[in-house]
């Protein structure tokens, strides 16, 4: 996807107030404890509270409850995302705000709005959707054509527009049940209300967009999702804290072939690549560059799991044996070959060397995604455009961000001071 | 000889590492390439990376950009991130637009806007920037010949060359 997003927090952990507008590429930086971290969990959260089937149903139980992660520990504050963006040429809103008062997830208000298209807009329980007149009346015909017999409850959504209940605690954008193609520019999504009595469904005309031929609703709907249903890739991609000695031990098959932010599913998914029969061209080549003559292998334990093997020209390295910056290229590798719309870093440098930190660069900022990436390190600084750096500094206790008025002028200033970025940015003052 | 290359497109150093080793064994390179990494071109990181270099390599070659825009421009431009101790061993090499311009001349296309959306149109599964190292061995040394900047390459890449 990339682009460019607009994303506006109030009151998560020390983000009271920030509006962030990242591009395609994004590297934050700032001082620990700045909030260069709660900006990657900001997503994690979304995705947690737009997830109908999360793991443990409470969201805040991953931070140990809601006060751990409002502004301020003040639980009667709410936590607020605004995100503006553009998918297809339509321009798209979508705001929540989100109470965990008491320890319960409650959707207080919910908005998604799309240009030309749709307005769905919710309080609490209540959802209301508004589809745009001129979107409507192009594509009236075509329906009434259609062999579904979806007239009786498009009826009711094309001329008054429609109204229904939802649970507080589910969001607007986890209520897909089914999608249905009528032509190249035209298809029906079809919404469950699980909680409504009367009409538990509802129809919603979608235009399609974009080279893959998807649904605009879809691609909207599922900004935060992690994991699409129909699709082998995944949508939301955070890597934090690897746990290394996980990734020394064999891996059950049962485990999932997705990538958790620990690098839970990597065993799994180079497994499977093997299996497959080839190596993606990223894995490839990047064994070829930055590890010559190392080639990757596995070995099935006598119970069946799965275990690591790395040849490295002269001697097999079991899995304790393998350097952790190995697993680490593997795992952003990885999680570039999901082709994950964001994909979102921790300390992006941690067991990296600098030539391989140089070499991830370049295949993050060549991808497809949204990447933003923290970190601590004047080699990855220094390597960033100012245009994509982001600045995180504290102010009491609020976190201020901000990027570089103009680069230009600051790549001037850093000339006349013989400079890098790095050394202005540790030594002196941006 | 041994060369060091300092490019400033992404991927392209693992593009000049795999071009460096075709075009060695067809004998129209010759020369080590000793590195090539991918630094920011107009900052101080280059003058770092360049002052590094003149110790581990002969001759450092910038690869840079110009994107339409002057040469001399961008030449005196990078000239000032690297130190006068240096400039002996360093041969600026600019790309009339990009390294994708290399990849158009070889596959005889026109360039008549910006090579990496050229080959974004014409080529038959399309052009991402991160298959640009997959490229280096499709290279056609004949047809660049007609290439401004590839010429530009060779004269840098020629050991015999009097350095500036």
């Amino acid at each position: 996807m990339g682009g460019n997003m607009k994303i506006h927090i109030e009151n998560f952990k020390g983000l009271k107030d920030v509006v962030i507008n990242l591009g395609n590429f994004n590297v934050l930086i700032g001082a620990n404890g700045s909030g260069k971290t709660s900006v990657l969990e900001l997503f994690k959260f979304m995705n947690l509270c737009t997830d109908p089937d999360r793991t443990p149903a409470h969201p805040f139980a991953h931070w140990w409850g809601f006060g751990n992660i409002v502004w301020s520990r003040n639980e009667r504050l709410p936590i607020s995302v605004h995100v503006v963006y553009e998918v297809g040429g339509y321009d798209v809103e979508y705001k929540a705000v989100i109470s965990g008062t008491g320890g319960s997830l409650e959707f207080k208000e919910e908005r998604l709005s799309i240009s030309n298209y749709l307005d769905i807009k919710r309080k609490i329980c209540h959802v209301e959707y508004a589809l745009d007149e001129k979107f409507k009346n192009k594509h009236k015909d075509i329906l009434s054509k259609s062999n579904y017999n979806y007239e009786s409850k498009l009826a009711t959504f094309l001329d008054d527009g429609a109204v229904t209940r939802l649970s507080k605690s589910t969001s607007i954008l986890s209520i897909v049940s089914g999608i249905r193609y009528f032509s190249d520019e035209l298809g029906l999504i079809t919404l469950l209300f699980p909680d409504a009595d009367d009409e538990p469904e509802l129809y919603i005309m979608s235009p399609i967009v974009g080279d893959d031929g998807e649904l605009l609703y879809l691609k909207t709907s599922t900004l935060f999702e992690s994991h699409y249903s129909n699709a082998a890739n995944q949508g939301l991609i955070l890597l934090r804290n690897l746990n290394y000695d996980m990734l020394h031990q064999p891996a059950q098959t049962n485990n999932p072939t997705l990538l958790q932010e620990n690098g839970e599913g990597l065993i799994n998914m180079l497994f499977q690549w093997k299996l497959s029969g080839s190596w993606p061209f990223r894995i490839e080549r990047a064994l070829q560059e930055l590890f010559p003559g190392w080639s990757i292998g596995f070995k099935l334990t006598d119970d069946g799991r799965i275990l690591l093997r790395v040849d490295d020209g002269t001697n097999l390295l079991s899995p304790p044996s393998i350097p952790d910056g190995f697993y680490k290229l593997l795992a952003i590798l990885a999680a570039v070959e999901m082709e994950p719309r964001f994909l979102l870093i921790d300390e992006l440098e941690s067991s990296l060397h600098a030539r391989i930190i140089e070499y991830v660069l370049d295949e993050l900022r060549t991808c497809n995604a949204t990447v933003v990436v923290t970190t601590h390190s004047p080699a990855v600084i220094d390597l960033a455009a100012l245009e994509d750096l982001i600045l995180l500094e504290q102010s009491g206790n609020e976190a201020i961000c901000r990027k570089i008025d103009d680069p230009d002028k600051l790549n001037r200033v850093l000339h006349d001071e013989g400079l890098t970025m790095s050394e202005k940015w540790v030594y002196g003052h941006i | 000889m041994k060369f060091y290359f300092v490019v400033e497109d992404a991927k392209g150093p693992s593009f000049i590492k795999e071009l460096f080793q075709k075009k060695r064994k067809e004998n129209i390179f010759s020369g080590i390439l000793q590195d090539a990494r991918r630094v920011p071109i107009l900052s101080e990181k280059l003058r770092r990376v360049v002052s590094a270099a003149v110790s581990v390599a002969d001759r450092i070659i910038i690869l840079a950009d110009v994107d339409g825009g002057a040469m001399d421009e961008k030449e005196n431009l990078i000239c000032q991130y690297v130190d006068k101790s240096c400039r002996k061993q360093v041969h600026v090499v600019l790309l009339d637009y990009e390294i994708e311009e290399w990849i158009c001349h070889s596959f005889g296309f026109v360039i008549n806007d910006k090579p990496s959306k050229i080959l974004k149109r014409k080529l038959n599964d399309g052009y991402e920037k991160n298959r640009l190292p997959n490229y280096a061995s499709k290279l056609d040394c004949k047809r660049l010949e007609e290439c401004g900047s590839f010429r530009r390459l060779l004269n840098a890449l020629n050991p015999h060359m009097i350095e500036s």
